[in-house]
């Protein structure tokens, strides 16, 4: 059986994960431990950086947050904001910024009664899953991503 | 100066439209001369067109691009595209970004313009790979199945 990290090296370089770069999707850009950091591309030409917790891979959801390219601290500025549709998933306000989703840990830690559903285990690769996840929320206009507009 | 242009699709050069072109036009002007004889609207026509690797835009002056040779080739790439029930075939210029076949998919298929924009073309089949519309749709071999369809069930968010 394979270990969690060879699981998640294995989510890294599979076919589907590729298939997000060649697209201009997302990139990998670096890994440390069981920590992966992925910068997604969204369509207004905006990059995000994606540090995706990967630590307990598989028998716990992936934990995401958005941090500065220089700094790799989780800033406000980091985040990619929208409208009332967007924020039933990407949360602001009083509290640290985080991921309101089923298969997201910290939005699993916020709302214990998801996790019996354990709904990140649905789909053989967790890793493509959730920058799936995060594609769409980016990409799909009903999901309420404020696109940068293009100057006139 | 004369203008040859080759359309290949399917493999091959299936046309060839000449026109006489006068100094100081641009290739927009040839788009539009060639455009009729190749049953295809000019302003695609701009969006592909290539020789020996460089490619051309609307604006360069045809004297500037005829160091290249006079025979200019545009090439277009076949996408069957699905929509719920429906399958339609149709090629598309090669440079052309895959927004385009969103939207002619939308307008064949007759999608009302606010469901239109929420939907994603995919690769193959409804759940296959998304296919990021900035990006040329390329040249392949044979005609590539895609799928216009909705982005799958939203999540589960909470909203309060």
């Amino acid at each position: 059986m394979a270990t969690q990290l060879e699981q998640l090296l294995a989510d890294l370089s599979s076919p589907e994960f590729q298939h997000g770069v060649e697209h201009g999707f997302w990139d990998f850009v670096d890994r440390d431990g069981m920590i992966v950091y992925v910068a997604l591309h969204a369509p207004d030409g905006r990059d995000y950086l994606a540090q995706l917790d990967c630590n307990e891979y598989d028998s716990e959801p992936i934990g995401c947050k958005f941090v500065d390219r220089e700094t790799r601290t989780c800033t406000n500025e980091a985040w990619p904001t929208g409208n009332n549709v967007f924020v039933q998933w990407v949360k602001f306000g009083d509290q640290k910024p985080f991921i309101c989703w089923n298969q997201d840990r910290i939005g699993v830690e916020h709302h214990p009664e998801w996790r019996p559903q354990k709904a990140w285990t649905k789909r053989p690769n967790k890793l493509v899953t959730y920058l799936e996840f995060l594609r769409k929320l980016l990409y799909v206009p009903s999901w309420g991503y404020h696109r940068l507009q293009p100057a006139a | 100066m004369l203008v040859i242009v080759e359309l290949e699709q399917d493999g091959g050069v299936v046309k060839t439209a000449e026109c006489e072109i006068e100094e100081g036009a641009t290739v927009a002007k040839v788009a539009q001369l060639v455009g009729p004889k190749l049953e295809i609207a000019a302003e695609e026509i701009v969006m592909d067109l290539v020789v020996d690797g460089s490619s051309f835009e609307a604006h360069h002056r045809v004297e500037d691009c005829m160091h290249h040779g006079n025979r200019w080739r545009h090439r277009r790439a076949c996408v069957a595209i699905h929509f719920e029930s429906e399958e339609a075939r149709h090629h598309f210029p090669a440079s052309a970004d895959w927004a385009i076949v969103h939207h002619w998919a939308c307008k064949h298929f007759r999608v009302a313009k606010d469901i239109c924009a929420n939907l994603e073309l995919h690769e193959g089949s409804p759940d296959g790979p998304a296919i990021n519309e900035s990006k040329k749709i390329g040249h392949f071999p044979g005609c590539m199945t895609v799928w216009l369809g909705k982005p799958g069930p939203e999540p589960f968010g909470y909203s309060a």
